[in-house]
């Protein structure tokens, strides 16, 4: 069954269904904050903010 | 660097996130200690929390998904998303007709008729009076994981993927470039706390730079199959009890109250033991191989959970799982079984 199929089988049957459920991921802004700072404390932390970026 | 994404039973949102307990982080890559890592999925079960996917961090390499990334990433979908099914929507189908008969045995029954392609159906000892308004509950739902990469290039920047099972068939489905959608509690005032200070100590006790592979050899000689077995066993085992005890409740309301739907589609899934990673083996997808393989490996034999009290809610559900499988109801005798 295509993906169109079943996208429509889901709002024929679900009112308040008006957009597909992982057209997006729904973050917690706890989950999203910690996320942010972990990666910015890590070169910071442990001394990765090198110049080897420019290598790859 | 590296952690899980945590989940409720049920949601497809990510509450919060871990950081892997032990890893090694070279400049291209981060390995984490297995066992360190089974250590805190047992931990996440016991909160009753779920893993829901994974992140990482590309430093200052741009946010993408590399080949090995995309490997990481199915190898997770594939642990987890049999445990992370969400309800999509649901289908009412009414049922056609719903008929007195007298089966071979005189006995009286009903016939139930079903439409949009189902087999019939028949009881004993029930009359189509005892039906009322008769219907066919599809739900529809799908498991899932997703990945979130964050990245310190040219600014912070995240990067999302999808995986999920289309609903019916189960194929898998990536979708890449994900947004993502911050959820801000209702009611909060002043803001979530997330402490700088505690973050930065929690980084440096769990966190090591490796300058080559030396570091993590000996992770990478522990036997990551054999964990993720044990894992597995141990997430199917604490399926199976917990729905069991539901199942046996449900059973216990039936006898009082005649005729009571089951509560949820995944109590039935686990009373015909059908374990749930089987849903997602393709080679297993035929009647006969199901058949044998819960004889061989399941705790709850399938005849025998079949031949336990039923109302027509659950039996319906049963009968479409069997159907799925490509397996008919008169195989279990359905018809010759007495309901209280």
């Amino acid at each position: 069954m295509s993906r169109k199929k079943i996208d429509d089988i889901l709002r024929a049957s679900t009112p308040n269904f008006s957009e597909f459920e992982f057209s997006r991921i729904k973050i917690s802004e706890t989950a999203y904050l910690k996320l942010g700072m972990y990666a910015e404390l890590v070169p910071e932390i442990l001394g990765m903010d090198v110049e080897w970026a420019a290598s790859l | 660097m590296g952690g899980f994404l945590i989940g409720e039973r049920g949601s497809s949102v990510v509450e919060d996130i871990v950081l892997f307990p032990e890893q090694y982080v070279s400049q291209v890559e981060y390995f984490g200690s297995p066992h360190a890592q089974a250590d805190l999925l047992r931990n996440i079960s016991a909160e009753k929390k779920r893993v829901i996917g994974w992140w990482h961090s590309h430093n200052h390499m741009p946010a993408f998904h590399s080949g090995q990334d995309d490997r990481n990433f199915e190898s997770l979908f594939n642990s987890v998303a049999p445990y992370n099914r969400i309800k999509l929507g649901e289908t009412r189908i009414p049922v056609k007709s719903v008929e007195d008969v007298i089966l071979e045995d005189g006995s009286h029954g009903v016939r139930i008729i079903g439409s949009a392609g189902s087999s019939d159906i028949v009881l004993s000892g029930i009359s189509s009076g005892q039906f009322g308004q008769a219907f066919e509950l599809e739900e529809i739902t799908s498991g899932f994981a997703y990945s979130i990469v964050v990245s310190l290039s040219k600014g912070k920047s995240f990067y999302a993927e999808v995986l999920y099972e289309l609903p019916y068939t189960g194929e898998p489905v990536k979708l890449r470039g994900v947004p993502l959608e911050v959820i801000t509690s209702a009611g909060s005032s002043g803001g979530p706390c997330v402490l700088r200070d505690a973050l930065a100590e929690e980084i440096k006790r769990k966190v090591r730079i490796s300058e080559g592979e030396s570091e993590y050899e000996g992770f990478k000689s522990e036997s990551v199959p054999e964990i993720l077995a044990e894992n597995n066993k141990r997430a199917q085992d604490e399926s199976s009890s917990g729905v069991e005890d539901k199942l046996k409740s449900s059973q216990s309301r039936f006898k009082e109250n005649g005729n009571e739907c089951v509560e949820s589609i995944e109590g039935v899934l686990f009373s015909l033991s059908v374990p749930p990673e089987l849903l997602y083996q393709p080679e297993l997808r035929n009647g006969e191989q199901l058949q044998k393989y819960s004889e061989e490996k399941s705790p709850i034999d399938l005849h025998k959970s079949l031949n336990q009290s039923l109302d027509e809610g659950q039996l319906y559900l049963v009968e479409r799982l069997l159907r799925k499988f490509g397996i008919s109801l008169d195989n279990f005798r359905v018809s010759r079984r007495r309901f209280r």
